[in-house]
């Protein structure tokens, strides 16, 4: 039987209920040293180092181990799995059963084997009654921080493993493929739309958990030499810690969660210091994920809270995610990790579509708006009120003096030019504002005989406006004013303060009984176009002071 | 000497009408007046001394229809100076007496001016709004039976025999009316299809009795065309 097969079998086993059971020694002898006679069943060690089964002395040098164990012969196909970070010889009953790399007295002179590895044992052997295993150690090639030198022993029937041998290699198998689809789903979906951040976040953490996958089940799939034991640890910290921190973010960008950076980072910190703090492996991972679902149940629990959508079912998932964790304890890598993570992944991902979907039906709503916006702008214009009324001044202008009814039949295809230009934008120049402001005053001029004009002193042309806003306050000012006096001044005034920019409209009243609210069809249209331009970010408001009546409109600068 | 009031915010249109409607009287002098604002018109509608109201019934940015039935209730006629000529139909059924739509030339003005004096309506009244007790009452004309003269204003006589009293002259009632009422009498408009038949009376007098029994006195001078009316009916 392949090696690595029946090693994976034997990982398996571990942690699976088998109905055969699994016989492994309580303790071992350990003495430093080297003599191939250490290695006879009935070798005396009474004054050899006692320690706990794993518990093994931490030394670099050549080391040998005893330990005894008993076997009632219910083992139908017995096999003897020994693993730890060390080149070592296994001997049964005095029987050398094999090796992994080759034990050296130096660096040099040792060659790394393989980290697990399973020895079947031949029926002579394995006969019922009391054995007794020695192995000699050498970890010459350790690394720094890595785990025991011995990490497991046992006797394990490798028939009864067999059978669970397609199961064992699916679950990572599919796991693994469905977080690389994910990942490269919501990969493809954030490279054509930049600006979905939480897709990018959700396509590197299914990244990241594919390759924390992969990472973890290297070790039973391919197996390596023990001397990368440590590397692959490290590999699994460094993936772990990329879980929870992308986790986090990925919670704190969907739900817009504020100074969500600042909770990020701060994981991000805390669990690297828990990670290089704790010597024990799965301790550190364990806490790592604790700590970054803690972090997820209260960026999704707040975002329940005040009801955004989805909130529920990402909530949910990394609640499942979490018990499942609790439940599974600090061995949670060896089996409960991925499934748990998967119910964390399938309610972020369906949470994620109810957003999008409500992203979209906004995104059509404000296209709608948008194009209402621009139709009633030029509907406004189209309207007979404004065109019959001007056409029939222009006539009487034509009748009465041509040369003045060819220039307000000028200003009137002016204004209705600059109107057709502007409508379908979201917002243009002050400088063409003003200029279809002028137009308008034009054509107004015509109709009443009067002389109207706007000062806009100081307002700078380049700052960005929505369009036939100061238009439209000019229009109700102009409408709603039966100006009589040869000339009429309005103006326009802007103030840059503090980041806000703020423009000050002021129409001067006709007189004391003019009707002065501007309210209705041509104010709503003014703050449409200022929501749609800069959502939540306008003010208006309006008064009556001095004979003038007095626009605000503030504005981000 | 007719008297016009022309309601406009628009200077140079309300310019324009008076000229206009200087060139289609002619020689016959009319007095023109001019307001912005029908507030600043009101006192002169009050005091009853205007013949026409020239109304723009988007005054100021304002929609103005519902002026109407007060307008048209009054004893003076209403011409509507308005861009919206989709709303004349509705003009018209409350009884303006013309619906002149912008932009308007001398010879459309000039019909207005022939209307004013005398013809009738393009489109007949519907309803004929009345002032009862500081409200507006929207009488429809299918249910007056005739219009009798009491004094400087007239009297609405319904088919159910109730009077509704209405501040124009029987002549301006007359013009907004349908053509199925009659001028029979100085001082009587009878709805012709009411008419059950024609009386001689003592001293040839003539009497048109109505569907209800009423009866209604016809001028010596109107008999004729009356009975040729009422052959054709």
């Amino acid at each position: 039987m392949n090696v690595r097969l029946v090693l994976f079998l034997g990982l398996l086993t571990v942690g699976a209920d088998c109905a055969a059971q699994t016989v492994k020694p309580t303790e071992g002898r350990f003495r430093a040293g080297d003599d191939l006679r250490w290695a006879a069943p009935d070798w005396d060690d009474r004054d050899w180092e006692r320690r706990g089964l794993l518990d093994t002395p931490d030394t670099t040098a050549v080391l040998w181990g005893r330990f005894r164990l008993q076997l009632d012969g219910s083992t139908e196909a017995p096999g003897l799995l020994v693993a730890g970070a060390a080149a070592r010889e296994v001997y049964w009953d005095g029987v050398l059963l094999g090796r992994t790399g080759q034990v050296g007295t130096d660096r040099e002179s040792e060659v790394a084997g393989p980290l697990d590895a399973v020895f079947a044992l031949p029926d002579s052997l394995a006969t019922p009654g009391d054995h007794v295993i020695a192995i000699r150690f050498s970890t010459f090639r350790r690394p720094p921080r890595a785990s025991g030198l011995l990490l497991n022993i046992q006797v394990l029937d490798l028939k009864a493993a067999a059978t669970t041998l397609p199961w064992t290699f699916l679950a990572p198998l599919v796991f693994l493929g469905g977080f690389l689809l994910i990942a490269l789903y919501y990969g493809v979906l954030y490279a054509s739309d930049r600006t979905r951040t939480p897709y990018l976040l959700t396509s590197l953490l299914c990244l990241v958990v594919a390759g924390l996958l992969v990472a973890e089940s290297w070790r039973s799939v391919v197996g390596y030499p023990y001397d990368l034991h440590g590397v692959r640890l490290a590999l699994i910290n460094g993936l772990t810690w990329a879980v929870g921190v992308l986790m986090a973010a990925t919670f704190a960008v969907q739900f817009a969660v504020p100074r969500g950076r600042w909770i990020v980072a701060g994981l991000g910190l805390v669990a690297a210091i828990v990670l290089l703090a704790t010597s024990d492996h799965e301790t550190g991972t364990f806490a790592v994920f604790a700590l970054a679902l803690a972090v997820a149940l209260g960026l999704t629990g707040r975002a329940v809270m005040r009801r955004q959508p989805g909130a529920a079912l990402a909530l949910g998932g990394v609640l499942i995610c979490a018990l499942s964790l609790l439940a599974a304890g600090r061995d949670f890598m060896e089996g409960a990790f991925f499934p748990a993570f998967g119910a964390l992944l399938a309610g972020l991902l369906t949470s994620l579509g109810l957003q999008t979907r409500d992203q979209w039906r906004r995104h059509e709503a404000a296209l709608a708006a948008a194009a209402r916006l621009e139709a009633e702008l030029l509907k406004k214009h189209l309207q007979p009120h404004f065109l019959m009324n001007s056409l029939a001044s222009v006539i009487e202008w034509v009748e009465r003096d041509p040369s003045q009814g060819v220039q307000a039949l000028e200003a009137l295809a002016d204004e209705l030019r600059a109107l057709g230009e502007v409508s379908g934008e979201t917002t243009i120049p002050m400088r063409r504002e003003l200029a279809l402001c002028r137009s308008h005053l034009r054509v107004m001029s015509f109709r009443h005989d009067v002389q109207l004009e706007l000062d806009a002193e100081g307002v700078d042309p380049s700052r960005p406006i929505p369009p036939a806003v100061i238009h439209t306050l000019i229009e109700n000012a102009v409408t709603h004013n039966a100006y009589a006096s040869g000339s009429v001044t309005l103006t326009l005034h802007e103030e840059v303060q503090e980041g806000r920019r703020r423009l000050t409209l002021r129409t001067p009243l006709a007189s004391s009984t003019a009707t002065v609210g501007p309210e209705g069809g041509g104010l709503r249209y003014v703050r449409a176009r200022l929501e749609e331009a800069m959502p939540g970010q306008w003010a208006l408001a309006s008064s009556v002071e001095d004979d003038a009546w007095v626009t605000r409109i503030d504005l981000p600068a | 000497m007719m008297r016009v009031l022309i309601v406009e915010d628009e200077r140079v249109l309300a310019q324009r009408l008076a000229r206009l409607l200087r060139e289609a009287a002619e020689d016959d002098p009319l007095q023109i007046e001019m307001c912005a604002t029908l507030e600043a018109a009101s006192a002169r509608l009050a005091d009853g001394r205007v013949d026409v109201l020239f109304l723009d019934l988007n005054l100021n940015g304002q929609d103005g229809f519902d002026l109407l039935t007060d307008t048209t209730a009054s004893p003076f006629h209403t011409v509507v100076v308005s861009a919206h000529t989709d709303r004349a139909l509705e003009a018209f059924e409350v009884g303006v007496l013309d619906f002149v739509g912008k932009p308007f030339n001398a010879a459309r003005i000039l019909k207005t001016m022939v209307r004013l004096r005398g013809a009738r309506a393009d489109h007949p009244a519907s309803s004929l709004a009345v002032r009862s007790a500081g409200r507006i009452e929207l009488v429809p004309v299918a249910d007056v039976a005739y219009v009798q003269a009491a004094g400087s204003y007239s009297e609405l006589v319904l088919r159910d025999g109730t009077v509704r009293p209405h501040s124009k002259t029987l002549d301006r009632l007359l013009d907004v009316l349908p053509s199925t009422f009659e001028r029979v009498h100085r001082s009587y408009l009878v709805r012709l299809d009411e008419i059950a038949q024609i009386k001689v009376r003592k001293g040839s007098r003539y009497a048109a009795v109505l569907a209800s029994g009423e009866e209604i006195p016809v001028g010596r001078t109107r008999v004729e065309a009356l009975r040729e009316r009422l052959i054709l009916l």
